[in-house]
């Protein structure tokens, strides 16, 4: 078994569409030098090969995305996500490939969506804002929209379709009351620019920016229930405990929460 | 036809500069095809016609009693692999053959002349190292039933008779033609397709492909289609067939033996229909209100002086090559062929029934400014199939085009399938994770 273990597997197991599939692939070829367009499959092989038994793993070098390694935490088998402005599927593909789940993406940049199809991830290229209407109740698990509420027209309306559309939300945003934003602006006088708001104010994104507490209140407001929270302190990430002791709304970064509706109305 | 003397890589169509023959844009009025000696042209083809349903084994039909004869014609292109899995079909558009791409080798000035001057209707994305890459995939096309292009249809001989059926001919359906299809495929060896992919009728095929066969696909792959026809489609289609109806050359269908033939109405359901497969803004910025003084018409100008609006003589030009080279009769069987299709039969009225049946992968492209298929009702597939938990992949290109994007963008259709037909298969995902197939 062992002896079996440790040869190649046949080409046909593994050949270079699929490994650029895998997350982090693509970034490790780049480290090691090979350039995407590369055909010469056997070099690659021996490439891969080596850095296998080098004992790492492709996921070290995967983009570094605080929340996916939480989301997977979430899902359990024949799950279904739906990943609104998924981007090039980091998380889509990290789901499928580890985990026995539908993945669904939706996203508005051309060029993300074929990145997408090219990974086998199913992908909608559309404005999600106008295709949550076009779905029927519960047809999810998880909706999720990572960074993504604070550039959207109408956060709430999107918000609450997407609690009707799956059984929980998965949503994170930069905090806008973390204390460095705060002295920015109080003291600096100065539209604050962070490592989570990178943008300056004229080219940036971001039209309806929250804190934590907003956040929080809303989901009072709306009858909603916070399932689970985490909340990245000094890029370390925490359990928030909401209405606990620490006053995360001053020390963290970005945010995570998973919600659900109280009153959920929609038959088991 | 000498065929020796296409020695340049490209080389220029033979449609007479002015005459519109390209559906490419207005300004430029020659195309560049890839040459038969290309590296990216699949060559001279030989299209295969064979007697595939005989009267022991006819074929049934979704309205009337099983049918035979029926001889298919079709083009296999790129080799097909050991294990016969590498397989794409290409479903055809109404007015399609099963000339996808390359150089018919058989075409002369008396048989298809119109192939002499142009490579197959899909040659821009079919091809060596092309998107539908024919060195890696073995494409094939087959001429739909009804049509006038080498598959059995109203312009073929009732052996009963000894004359063409015309009119006589079976209302064929579009679930017909697939399941004909199907027995090309049967009657090839192969089991499964790894892709069956079309636009406008052709995706209408590609949807029943995955519906009514869905062990047999991998991928399938719909352009600009929709589960059925609107309104506004119907009624073109409907002042289509009225031209040819009220022609009075018609004659019932039984006009095979005259000397003139119903090329009027003919021409005046393709000038309709294309101005359908256009845009409003595609036809401002191709014609605007330019005029012409080329006589391409036969009816002239009616102005007297000798000119025409461009748009006047490029429609006159299209009704007058479709003409040439169509069949009334089909036109008429093939119209309502698309009339007819509803996406919803096989889930009894409800599309995400019909689709709960589908185990492809499932890529639907619509475009922006198609008329006959506009993207809220391509949308339907997509929104179906994920009211049904099925992954699908759907793409809406912004054109100008109109219904004929799907063949005018080759360039954006072609990156995405590209991209699609190389991504990696569900069964390759599950393998690679692990975790067992479902």
């Amino acid at each position: 078994m062992k002896s079996k273990a440790n040869q190649p597997p046949a080409k046909s197991d593994l050949d270079a569409e699929a490994l650029k599939c895998l997350p982090g692939v693509e970034d490790f070829l780049r480290a090691i030098g090979v350039k995407s367009n590369d055909s010469s499959f056997s070099a690659l092989y021996q490439r891969v090969a080596d850095f296998t038994k080098s004992g790492k793993d492709f996921s070290e070098h995967a983009p570094k995305r605080w929340e996916d390694p939480l989301i997977e935490t979430l899902v359990r088998p024949n799950d279904s996500i739906l990943d609104l402005g998924c981007g090039e599927g980091d998380l889509l593909a990290r789901l499928s490939y580890q985990h026995d789940v539908v993945v669904q993406g939706v996203d508005r940049d051309g060029d993300a969506v074929i990145r997408c199809i090219e990974r086998g991830m199913p992908v909608c290229h559309e404005d999600l804002e106008r295709f949550l209407d076009a779905l029927p109740d519960q047809c999810y698990t998880y909706a999720v929209l990572e960074q993504t509420l604070q550039t959207l027209h109408a956060p709430l309306k999107t918000l609450r379709q997407m609690l009707r559309v799956a059984r929980w939300c998965v949503v994170s945003f930069p905090n806008f009351a973390h204390w460095s934003v705060r002295l920015a602006f109080s003291l600096g006088g100065r539209m604050p620019v962070t490592s989570s708001l990178p943008y300056a104010w004229h080219d940036t994104p971001n039209i309806h920016l929250c804190s934590i507490t907003d956040f929080i209140d809303w989901t009072e407001e709306d009858n909603i229930n916070i399932v689970k929270a985490w909340a990245l302190v000094e890029g370390k990430v925490l359990d928030y405990v909401v209405g606990g002791e620490n006053d995360y709304n001053i020390t963290a970064d970005q945010a995570l929460f998973v919600i659900e509706r109280k009153d959920f109305p929609y038959p088991n | 036809m000498e065929k020796t003397t296409f020695s340049s890589k490209t080389f220029h169509s033979a449609v007479p500069q002015g005459s519109f023959g390209d559906i490419s844009g207005g300004s430029q009025r020659r195309k560049e095809y890839d040459s038969p000696d290309s590296l990216h042209s699949v060559g001279w083809t030989y299209p295969k016609r064979i007697r595939l349903v005989t009267p022991d084994n006819p074929l049934p039909l979704d309205y009337g009693t099983p049918f035979a004869p029926i001889d298919v014609e079709y083009e296999m292109l790129g080799e097909l692999a050991s294990d016969r899995n590498n397989v794409i079909l290409i479903t055809h558009a109404l007015s399609g053959d099963a000339h996808v791409a390359g150089w018919d080798a058989t075409a002369s000035p008396t048989w298809r002349p119109w192939r002499l001057d142009r490579p197959g209707w899909w040659d821009t994305v079919v091809g060596p190292g092309k998107p539908i890459d024919t060195n890696r995939f073995c494409v094939l096309c087959v001429n739909i039933l009804g049509s006038c292009y080498g598959t059995t249809g109203p312009a073929s001989i009732n052996p009963a008779t000894g004359r063409p059926y015309g009119q006589n001919f079976p209302l064929v359906t579009v679930g017909d033609t697939v399941r004909l299809q199907a027995r090309l495929l049967d009657h090839l060896g192969i089991k499964q397709l790894y892709a069956v992919c079309g636009g406008s009728l052709g995706g209408l095929q590609a949807f029943e492909w995955a519906v009514a066969y869905p062990e047999r696909v991998v991928k399938c792959i719909i352009l600009a289609a929709g589960p059925r026809l609107s309104a506004q489609g119907l009624g073109f289609n409907v002042v289509g067939r009225h031209a040819i109806l009220s022609d009075a050359n018609f004659n019932n269908g039984d006009y095979y033996d005259q000397a003139t033939k119903p090329d009027d109405g003919l021409a005046a359901a393709r000038m309709l229909a294309h101005i359908t497969y256009l845009s409003g803004q595609g036809m401002e910025d191709k014609f605007g209100r330019r005029r012409t003084t080329r006589q391409i018409g036969r009816n002239g100008s009616a102005n007297g002086t000798g000119e025409q609006f461009e748009v006047e003589s490029y429609l006159q030009y299209q009704g007058q090559s479709f003409v040439a080279r169509f069949d009334a009769n089909s036109y008429l069987y093939i119209t309502h062929m698309l009339d007819n299709y509803d996406g919803t039969q096989w889930g009894n009225g409800s599309l995400q029934a019909a689709c709960a049946r589908i185990k492809a992968e499932v890529m639907v492209v619509s475009f922006s400014t198609d008329w006959l298929y506009p993207p809220e009702c391509c949308r339907e597939f997509v929104v179906a199939l994920m009211r049904n938990r099925i992954p699908v992949t759907y793409m809406q290109v912004e054109s100008n085009y109109g219904h004929d994007a799907f063949l005018v963008e080759a360039k954006t259709v072609g990156r995405m399938l590209r991209a699609f037909l190389l991504s990696p298969t569900l069964a390759r995902r599950q393998f690679l994770r692990g975790g067992q197939c479902k």
